[in-house]
């Protein structure tokens, strides 16, 4: 009975942010737009988010090459690394890793700030005063996390390949022409473009999941603290769920 | 105002770092498949092409100059590969440009590797078709390596039995391990290595002697050599073959005169082997000279007689006269 009602509980859940996403959409390509609050939160999101990603993503690239040598040398493979790093840094891990680093920082963030405005009735009070709140607080958010995440992206796979520089340097003495010559000469574009298309998704994921989380925010303060953890929870969770669908429909599309 | 101003300065650095980044890697993985250069599409046939894909690289003489643009199967038992050779490097390139697909390195990617063809070619032209080479079939390789693996299992076995027959007592092992023998073999081998140094000067002399018959030295050589001394020989050869012809007659009339001595009935070998007859003939000789005796002073008697003496004086006379007229 339990397992009945979280599951109605869970698919009302879905179809809740399935309206509010409609919702996005609905008010998203308005003519009247807060450009302003978008420039803030893009600052916010992206730029603010940028130390946390770049740190993240050159211990990724460090101690992936690292870890990955031993193994490697054992195949008398070692000069592969560059090559091996930057593949699984571009394809798979720079997005997933900044996407859950940007559910963590940004979508817990936008919860509770949400969450906050939501239970001190300060939407309440931007619906009185005229203005769309809908519009000016999570058409941007979901704009900017939309937008910024790939730049993030773009930036993680730049410093995590340059760590990778470092880490191979560690034990070899490889010059820099010669790394990213390897790195790109084993890239395609087929490891490049699905990433950097599916980093749209998952910002989209974190902002729309951040924002319904705040908007839908009830019991005080209390469920502002819920608000920050669900939406971390959730927007993690859709994040491996819609890289298991771009694997697949790249899988289809044979990119891989 | 400032400060808003100060946020958007500082996202627009954010978004064209982003964009920046975004663009030269872009370009950086365009640029090796092509796309911001102008190329000429050229094609080869195959047999199989082991996993060759479109991106993958071409390379003249070790050098990437394109890369396939497009795998098509034109029937059965051939594969068409279209390949774009950048523009800056149709020019090093011949249309006799033999294609091959490889691979890059042992666990690489595959490619096309081009290599120069025989002689000059005609420079490459669109939609040139290159002569291809049958590639290295790593399956055939291995079908071989499995083979001589089955040729080594065969040959260690046998290794193994035969290990095990030495290693048994009474072997050939024991032999080597035989001191006695050893010496022995030593010393033989000593005395074979003199009789076989002897034996090497014997054929040292044997050739200088060849060498010298060959260069007409001496008799043998002259005798060999000389045409004159050869038709000399020749008819030594044929007088001694008519000597030898008289010699046969002579011996066999020797024989025959042998025979008829040999014969009992004959009157030589009567003479010869009868000592009674030889008394008898011996006594008859005898008396022959006493009679010749008695006769010849009877003669004497009978030239002092007046009856006769007129004839001897005529002959007397008549041999004068002969030995006047003889020169």
């Amino acid at each position: 009975m339990a397992t009945v009602k979280g599951l109605r509980a869970m698919l009302e859940e879905v179809g809740d942010i399935t309206a509010f996403a409609g919702r996005f959409f609905a008010n998203a390509f308005h003519a009247r737009f807060e450009w302003s609050e978008l420039f803030r939160q893009c600052f916010l999101n992206g730029y603010r988010s940028l130390p946390l990603v770049g740190i993240t993503a050159f211990i990724m690239g460090l101690v992936l090459t690292v870890q990955s040598r031993p193994t490697l040398e054992r195949f008398g493979a070692a000069s592969m690394l560059p090559a091996m790093v930057a593949i699984s840094v571009v394809r798979e891990i720079a997005p997933v890793i900044t996407a859950l680093i940007g559910a963590g920082k940004i979508g817990s963030s936008m919860g509770a700030e949400l969450g906050s405005m939501k239970v001190t009735e300060q939407i309440d009070a931007m619906e009185v005063s005229g203005t769309n709140p809908f519009r000016y607080l999570v058409v941007t958010r979901v704009w900017s996390t939309t937008l910024m995440l790939p730049v993030l992206v773009v930036l993680s796979d730049a410093i995590a390949i340059w760590a990778t520089w470092i880490g191979v340097n560690i034990k070899d003495d490889v010059s820099w022409d010669l790394f990213y010559r390897q790195v790109f000469d084993s890239l395609e574009f087929s490891d490049f473009v699905p990433a950097f298309i599916k980093s749209y998704f998952f910002g989209f994921a974190i902002g729309i999941v951040g924002c319904y989380r705040g908007y839908a925010t009830e019991k005080g303060t209390e469920g502002v603290g819920q608000a920050a953890h669900t939406a971390v929870v959730t927007a993690s969770l859709l994040i491996f769920i819609l890289d298991l669908i771009a694997v697949q429909i790249t899988d289809i599309l044979g990119l891989n | 105002m400032a400060k808003e101003g100060n946020v958007n300065a500082r996202l627009g650095l954010f978004v064209l770092i982003g964009t920046a980044v975004l663009v030269v890697g872009l370009y950086l993985l365009g640029s090796k498949r092509g796309l911001f250069s102008s190329t000429m599409t050229v094609s080869a046939e195959f047999r199989q092409v082991g996993g060759l894909r479109p991106g993958n690289n071409v390379r003249y003489a070790g050098i990437n100059v394109g890369t396939v643009e497009r795998l098509s199967i034109v029937n059965d038992s051939t594969v068409r590969v279209d390949m774009a050779i950048r523009a800056d490097q149709v020019e090093h390139l011949r249309s006799n440009a033999v294609a091959t697909i490889g691979s890059d390195g042992l666990m690489g990617n595959k490619l096309v590797n081009l290599e120069p063809g025989d002689g000059p070619g005609e420079p490459l032209a669109e939609g040139a078709v290159l002569p291809t080479s049958v590639p290295l079939d790593t399956d055939a390789m291995l079908r071989t390596l499995d083979l001589t693996n089955d040729n080594l299992a065969a040959i260690t076995s046998d290794l193994r039995q035969l290990a095990e027959r030495l290693n048994r007592p009474g072997s050939v092992i024991d032999l080597f391990a035989d001191t006695v023998l050893a010496d022995q073999l030593r010393g033989s081998l000593g005395e074979l290595n003199a009789t076989a140094a002897a034996a090497h000067a014997a054929t040292r002399q044997v050739n200088e002697l060849v060498a010298d018959v060959r260069g007409g030295k001496g008799a043998l050589g002259t005798l060999i050599g000389d045409p004159v001394a050869e038709e000399q020989v020749k008819g030594l050869l044929h007088q001694l073959q008519v000597l030898s012809d008289s010699l046969a007659r002579a011996a066999g009339q020797v024989d025959r005169f042998s025979t008829g001595l040999n014969d009992p009935q004959g009157l030589a070998h009567t003479l010869t082997r009868d000592t009674a007859v030889a008394g008898e003939v011996r006594r008859s000789i005898a008396n022959l000279e006493k009679g010749t005796a008695t006769l010849n002073e009877n003669l004497n008697a009978l030239q002092r007689n007046w009856f006769f003496r007129k004839y001897f004086k005529e002959k007397e006379r008549d041999l004068k006269r002969d030995g006047r007229s003889r020169p």
